[in-house]
């Protein structure tokens, strides 16, 4: 049998080893390109794959997979503009570290905490298949449920001292997601009789639109370029980011934890996992309430490690149990069966080695894409000292040509730009982002989860176990954020606040 | 009060349109069958709700500053009041409303490299040099990647005929 990691060898096969690098090599350079992301990658290799041998078609697949989450973060802390859905919750604090002429710092910490979450990720998933099977198998419809709930819970804790417009704004994203095809009968909500709408909104547009086109509009009003000061040393910024993801290793090994714990859930995936692990870091980092959000390297760092642990993580349902934790996870099944690699129980027995060149796979893919993005760091930070209106021209069009390639519907075009001027002037009036764009993924899997839970168990679903501590958990995220809020809020809490920073200044 | 309020705190639009949002929704789902408008009523029921709940939290505090919260968003470029800004974002989102309609008439080829060469050159002033060397890299994405690696059908416009000439005059030249 050929494989290209082997665990009795731990040798490689040089065809099949080049393979992964080329996959990997694709996957940074797709990841670059806002608006393609793992999918459309993936369905563009699909075709090639099929007259490839078995081990060559899953290496080139797992090398593209491994490394779109290490580059996307090139546009999102640059343009603010999210290479791939994964990369959305790096922009938060990635962004305005560029501003700030740190982009070669967040860069840094962002590759290197992506290939350790990575190999982390790798490492979770050789280890934990045969632990985690059966709780894995635990979740069920009404426990995905909440969790989707959880998740959108734990993101509108974001909206910093305003919990309660986080929550509206989910509920905004839900609204949004129901437009189109009802998934049980077929019936048409919310279309009112547009053919564009039949489908529903489309995700790329709608997440273009409410974080790029804002981002870009304000850099043609300031006319400055992206980095508002002088940047130091790209060289010298990317090994303080290095530095800075050692020195916050704790946060990495939790978040990687995080990401390969929902990656292994099927359903939930990239576009959740970077919230909740920066949910989770905003929620429990020291000084995080004050600094997150304004270019702190932590809230970079939670959400590139998480969602580079979750390829790991979403590998576990998709070859243990043939069921594929994402879209993409249903590709690479796919080409599985294509090759007649029968996922499910085998593969943790006769079909040991396949599992293993995967976890390898992954492994030396995210080393690869590191040293790469690396190597070019300190000549890509430099696009941040470019001129920002024409810059921002150049990028306005290709949020343009991404928007298009999701339907080829000028509908696209027309969402991107109404829900550009929503997103511009959510921005100005300081309303959160996030919950709604989480809220909008989650709005049909919710959905879906809802019908089979009620269908299977009636109500008695909301007293399952699992369902309750989630509900618990949720319940005390919201309550600890709106405490929070109120706590901080005080004037006697900001008159303290004055006072330290008074004394901090005379000091 | 709400006029006070409002200029107080601009947000307080957006709540006002959710909630008209949320009404026409939650209208709009009684007219689904009875098994299609259980979750959505469910959700908007909520929303709408949560919604007024804020609405209500919004008056009923005493006016002050609005504060700018770091974790909420990204931090929004405060050298400008949102009216000052609103004036300076207009003519931006004109050029993309016109870049829009252009897309719509002629297909998608020409408008997207010639708003770049146009927009560098009229509102960045840079040299027709680097306006056209944008324009150009625009255009080699265009049919690189998405005509030749991607097979991307481009919308063809209203008019199809100046994207289907250069199309084909592309094609006639080996590109």
């Amino acid at each position: 049998m050929r494989i290209f990691g082997c665990p009795c060898s731990f040798g490689f096969m040089p065809d099949v080893l080049l393979y992964l690098l080329i996959g990997a090599s694709l996957g940074l350079i797709i990841g670059a390109m806002p608006g393609l992301g793992g999918l459309v990658g993936l369905a563009l290799l699909l075709p090639f794959t099929f007259d490839m041998e078995a081990f060559a078609a899953l290496a080139l697949a797992m090398g593209m997979l491994s490394t779109l989450n290490t580059s996307d973060t090139l546009p999102a802390i640059l343009f603010a503009v999210p290479g791939t859905n994964a990369a959305q919750a790096t922009i938060m604090d990635g962004y305005p570290m560029a501003q700030r002429g740190e982009a070669g710092r967040a860069l840094g910490a962002s590759y290197s905490a992506s290939a350790i979450g990575g190999v982390f990720g790798a490492i979770v998933l050789a280890l934990s298949i045969p632990l985690l099977r059966p709780l894995v198998l635990l979740f069920a419809a009404p426990e995905l449920f909440m969790m989707a709930l959880l998740g959108i819970s734990m993101v509108a804790t974001l909206s910093g001292r305003s919990p309660m417009r986080g929550l509206v704004v989910a509920f905004l994203g839900l609204l949004l997601g129901m437009v189109g095809a009802d998934p049980q009968l077929g019936y048409y909500r919310f279309t009112f009789g547009q053919v564009y709408l039949f489908d529903g909104i489309s995700l790329v547009p709608l997440a273009l639109g409410l974080f790029a086109i804002p981002e870009m509009i304000d850099l043609c009003i300031r006319g400055t370029s992206l980095a508002h000061k002088e940047a130091p040393s790209a060289t010298r910024g990317v090994m303080t980011g290095i530095r800075d993801s050692f020195r916050h290793w704790f946060l990495i090994v939790r978040s990687s934890a995080l990401g390969v714990w929902v990656g292994a859930l099927p359903g939930l995936g990239g576009s959740v996992v970077d919230w909740i692990a920066y949910g989770h870091a905003a929620q429990t980092e020291k000084g995080a309430s004050e600094t997150f959000g304004k270019g702190d390297v932590r809230g970079v760092i939670a959400p590139e490690s998480a969602n580079n642990a979750r390829e790991g993580g979403s590998l576990i349902p998709t070859i243990a149990f043939g069921i594929p934790g994402n879209a993409a996870m249903a590709l690479l099944l796919a080409i599985f069966l294509t090759h007649g690699i029968a996922p499910g129980p085998s593969m943790l027995t006769t079909n040991l080695p396949i599992t293993y060149s995967l976890v390898f796979g992954i492994a030396i893919a995210n080393i690869f894409g590191t040293a790469v993005l690396m190597a070019l760091g300190n000549w890509i930070s430099r696009i941040a000292k470019l001129p920002g209106r024409p810059l921002a021209a150049f990028v306005l069009a290709v949020v343009f040509l991404a928007a298009l390639s999701a339907t080829r519907n000028i509908g696209d075009l027309i969402v991107l730009l109404v829900v550009g001027v929503l997103g511009w002037f959510m921005k100005r009036t300081n309303w959160a982002r996030p919950p709604l764009i989480l809220a909008f993924i989650l709005s049909p899997i919710m959905e879906q989860y809802f019908f089979l839970s009620t269908q299977r168990h009636g109500a008695a679903w909301l007293t399952r176990p699992i369902v309750m501590i989630i509900a618990v958990l949720m319940v005390t995220s919201v309550g600890w954020g709106i405490y929070k809020t109120r706590r901080e809020s005080r004037p006697d809490a900001d008159r303290d606040r004055d006072q330290t920073g008074a004394r901090t200044v005379s000091a | 009060m709400i006029r006070a309020r409002l200029r107080e705190n601009p947000g307080l639009v957006l709540s006002l349109l959710i909630i008209a949002l949320f009404t026409i929704a939650w209208v709009t789902a009684g007219g689904f069958p009875a098994r299609a408008r259980i979750y959505p009523r469910y959700l908007i029921g909520a929303g709408l709700i949560l919604a007024l709940l804020h609405l209500g939290i919004e008056l009923w505090r005493p006016l002050a500053p609005e504060r700018h919260h770091g974790t909420a968003d990204l931090k929004a470029d405060d050298t400008h009041s949102l009216a000052v800004a609103t004036r300076l974002a207009a003519p931006e989102f004109g050029w993309l409303a016109g870049l829009l309609v252009a897309i719509y008439l002629i297909g998608a080829i020409i408008p997207l490299p010639v708003y770049v060469i146009t927009y560098a050159k009229k509102v960045a002033r840079v040299s027709w040099k680097t306006a056209g060397a944008m324009g150009f890299a625009l255009f080699a994405i265009m049919i690189g990647v998405f005509e030749h690696f991607l097979h991307f059908s481009w919308p063809r416009g209203v008019f199809t005929v100046p994207q289907r000439l250069l199309l084909t005059l592309l094609r006639d030249v080996g590109i």
